[in-house]
């Protein structure tokens, strides 16, 4: 009986530590692709405030100017796009889990059919397993997304709320908060809900809107939005690496807390089976005095 | 040569292409080329495809640095900000690449552009006119003398 569970034990102990190298490997990766997403997210972020501060500028200086078409308020909401940021890859602990979750409740409540737009391959494959129509979908791994094909895919939303085939886009993605933290958030990109704001600084400079207020407003909340959507799809790709390493920590620590563990139990069998032996020997050679 | 200097910042989605003191930006908006120089009028305008020429600070008269835009937009305020899809300085240009790419969208256009989807249509004109300011913008650029 001895010898056999050294035996298992051995197998064991093998087969948990190549587990451990796998996770410790995944984590030096998902780390070093994490510092390189973070470098992309920083910059993105700072643009998509940027953008925001100007059209919030615009909105208080320019209130009577603005044309309706993409301001909250404009029309009843009945069809919602809700535009989900997932990953396309596993093993990333609970990130996939939460998004879903969220993005679940957030369309249960909605009594019309929603539009679905997934990025990341685990969005689409779970609602198409609960039977939802997913109208469009980006495959690839989100982090090497570049502004071009992020504008590939919010152009046809921004198209559809123009002809009113939905009345309002949501983004449901995680923000990044820091590498141990993150947390799902769900932004409306459209109708815009801005609010003249009384406080606001009017500058003595009057601005000059060329070719005219209108089109100048056409022109940037559309780019909002794009922008905004590229800068999630970023923004999601980093969570996914920091939730990643972090799974995968997770992952090497227990491994190694396991290994202990059955190193332990491997001596105690070996020291019984010696043990066992030596009682033998004793007991054969005092049966012969 | 101007006596103020005024800073100016490029920004793509994806980076800062450029940060700096300038003397003067020139741009194509929707209505034509205009310059900008310190102290202008503030202002927001819609930016054309087109070429961007720039003076940096101490820089001589014929001393220019030029770029190829995709559109975008200017605001001009105590600092220039311009924010555009894409943006290349001429000597980063492709040559090649463009013209294959224009190449291409022409061979497109002279066979659908009856028949073609009004949308396809257009964006094959352009990429058409983004290559025209990117092989122009390669060579020198409209003012080059």
């Amino acid at each position: 009986m001895a010898s056999e569970s050294i035996q298992d034990i051995k197998r064991r102990i093998r087969s948990v530590t190549s587990t451990e190298h796998i996770t410790n490997a995944m984590k030096l990766v998902s780390a070093g692709k994490l510092r390189k997403a973070k470098a992309i997210y920083e910059k993105t972020n700072a643009n998509s405030h940027y953008l925001t501060n100007t059209i919030r500028e615009m909105f208080n200086t320019n209130t009577g100017d603005i044309p309706q078409e993409y301001l909250a308020g404009n029309r009843e909401i009945k069809t919602t796009c809700y535009i989900i940021c997932t990953s396309s890859r596993g093993l990333c602990g609970g990130f996939n889990n939460n998004i879903l979750k969220n993005a679940q409740a957030d369309i249960d409540d909605d009594p019309e059919k929603p539009v679905i737009v997934a990025i990341g391959s685990k969005g689409k494959e779970y609602f198409e397993k609960r039977g939802f129509e997913v109208h469009s979908s980006y495959l690839s791994p989100p982090e090497s997304i570049s502004f071009l094909e992020s504008k590939a895919l919010s152009e046809p939303i921004i198209e559809m709320y123009r002809n009113e085939e939905i009345d309002e886009v949501v983004l449901i993605y995680t923000a990044f908060i820091s590498s141990m933290e993150q947390e799902v958030r769900n932004v409306t990109l459209l109708p815009f809900e801005i609010e003249a704001d009384p406080e606001f600084e009017r500058s003595y400079n009057q601005m000059e809107y060329e070719p005219s207020v209108e089109e100048v407003f056409n022109y940037l909340v559309p780019k909002y939005v794009e922008t905004m959507i590229y800068s999630a799809v970023v923004e999601s790709a980093t969570c996914e690496h920091a939730a990643r390493r972090m799974a995968m920590e997770n992952a090497t620590d227990n491994a190694r807390e396991m290994l202990e563990g059955l190193n332990l139990t491997y001596n105690r069998a070996r020291q019984s089976a010696i043990t066992d032996e030596i009682i033998e020997i004793v007991a054969g050679s005092e049966a012969q005095n | 040569m101007a006596v103020n200097s005024v800073k100016l910042e490029i920004i793509t989605p994806s980076k800062l292409f450029y940060r700096g003191e300038v003397d003067l930006v020139i741009v194509t908006t929707l209505d034509g080329d205009e310059g900008f120089m310190a102290g202008h009028c503030w202002g927001c305008k819609l930016l054309d495809i087109g070429e961007l020429w720039i003076q940096e600070k101490g820089a001589g008269k014929d001393d220019w640095r030029v770029a190829a835009l995709s559109g975008g937009f200017i605001e001009i305020k105590d600092s220039i900000i311009i924010y555009t899809d894409a943006v290349e300085w001429s000597e980063d240009i492709d040559m090649e690449r463009v013209l294959s790419q224009k190449a291409m969208a022409e061979d497109w256009l002279t066979e659908h552009e009856e028949t073609g989807d009004p949308n396809d249509v257009m964006k094959a004109k352009i990429i058409i006119a983004k290559s025209l300011t990117r092989s122009n913008v390669a060579s020198g650029g409209v003012r080059h003398h």
